[in-house]
């Protein structure tokens, strides 16, 4: 794969002290990261900070990086552990203030020029009610959701970057997408 | 909620999620999809999981629209020192620059001249005899060394007065009494007394032996 080639090449350089080659590595990955982080976290001002402290903590960590996986399943991994360590800190803080942050959250997203307000908010509401219903599964199914609708990465490299086996992989999207429908089904019913 | 939804008679979730997902092979895709003809169930399920999907997928397309990349390790450009000075002489103003080149002359000049001086000092004896370190029994054997020579000096002075008016009544000095002087308390000889012993020691010529060849010169020849 070429980008596994240049993924490893450029960590080599940045190895090297080649002082651009870890910003190539961002650029080529801050997107991918900053979605799985959305997806974890659910806020775009978590998921940016998210996706900086995944790219500095592997800065960091660079030397500790052996080559035996691929760099986007070494960054996917931090930037899991990144999310799943936010998210506990946030159940520490109040639950309330983090509805109330959510809530102010999702009425910040701009809505496209021409569509009718009603449509906007109902756009609005079925989109905050896919986050919701993402949040609420389970870490690990929540993971491979992300990593695939999100990030739009092959079984494989889910299974590389989770170390788990690739039947694993589908079962769990398998289930994750359909606890998802389930959930949506429930808030589609709550809201009528 | 639909029943047979949750019903798994049909134990094909592997093949609904790969090619839900498009990562089946042509002929798994094939051999599914004439199983979604067939089975109501998977058909649904299928269905309801690419609805799932869209919904996940405007949501991710949301939060995209708002990425900026922002990267967190930003290359901070390093000027060399050089490149540094020369930006900051460039923008600063004719009489920094001036007084900049002053300052540096002043300091250049100061700085030579401490430097001579510095070494100086390095070459003196005085600081060579400074920096020596004297032991006591040296410093004893110094003191003692002093002490002699003083008196030595002071009591050939008086016997130099005596012989001096003894000696007055002749004209020539007596060689034996400087010869018996030791050489530790000799005194240094007048003018007059080198040339005498010059004489005795016909090393000098005197006006009648202009034409003697001198030892001195043989020596040098």
């Amino acid at each position: 794969m070429d980008t596994l080639t240049n993924d490893e090449t450029i960590v080599e350089r940045a190895l090297a002290g080649d002082p651009e080659a870890f910003g190539e590595i961002v650029r080529r990955w801050e997107r991918r990261i900053f979605a799985l982080s959305y997806g974890m976290l659910g806020r775009e001002d978590e998921a940016r900070d998210a996706t900086q402290e995944t790219f500095l903590a592997a800065f960091r960590n660079l030397r500790g990086f052996r080559g035996e996986a691929k760099v986007s399943s070494w960054l996917h991994r931090i930037a899991v552990n990144q999310c799943i360590s936010r998210q506990r800190r946030a159940r520490v803080r109040s639950e309330s203030a983090i509805e109330d942050e959510e809530e102010r959250h999702a009425a910040q997203f701009a809505a496209p020029v021409g569509y009718s307000p009603s449509h906007v908010i109902e756009s609005q509401q079925e989109t905050d009610a896919v986050r919701r219903a993402i949040q609420t599964l389970p870490v690990e199914l929540r993971q491979v959701v992300i990593m695939k609708e999100f990030e739009e990465l092959t079984f494989r490299e889910i299974a590389e970057a989770l170390d788990i086996p690739l039947s694993t992989v589908k079962s769990r999207l398998y289930t994750a997408l359909k606890q998802l429908q389930m959930r949506l089904n429930r808030f589609a019913n709550d809201a009528t | 909620m639909n029943e047979d939804f949750l019903k798994q008679d049909c134990q094909q979730q592997d093949e609904l999620i790969s090619v839900l997902y498009g990562e089946a092979s042509p002929e798994d895709t094939k051999q599914f999809q004439t199983h979604l003809r067939q089975c109501g169930s998977c058909a649904r399920e299928y269905e309801a999981f690419s609805g799932v999907r869209s919904s996940v997928h405007e949501l991710r397309d949301l939060a995209l629209a708002g990425f900026q990349p922002q990267s967190p390790v930003q290359r901070v450009e390093r000027k060399s020192a050089r490149a540094a000075l020369t930006s900051f002489f460039n923008l600063s103003p004719v009489w920094m620059k001036l007084g900049t080149a002053v300052a540096i002359a002043v300091l250049c000049v100061f700085g030579f001249i401490g430097f001579m001086k510095s070494k100086q000092v390095v070459n003196s004896p005085l600081k060579e005899a400074a920096a020596r370190m004297y032991s006591e029994a040296e410093l004893k054997d110094a003191v003692a060394r002093a002490v002699n020579e003083a008196n030595v000096a002071a009591r050939s002075d008086h016997g130099t007065v005596g012989s001096v008016q003894a000696e007055n009544s002749s004209d020539r000095i007596s060689v034996n009494r400087i010869q018996s002087q030791s050489p530790k308390n000799r005194r240094p000889l007048s003018r007059y007394e080198r040339q005498q012993l010059a004489a005795d020691l016909r090393l000098v010529a005197r006006p009648d032996e202009d034409g003697l060849e001198l030892l001195s010169d043989r020596i040098n020849q």
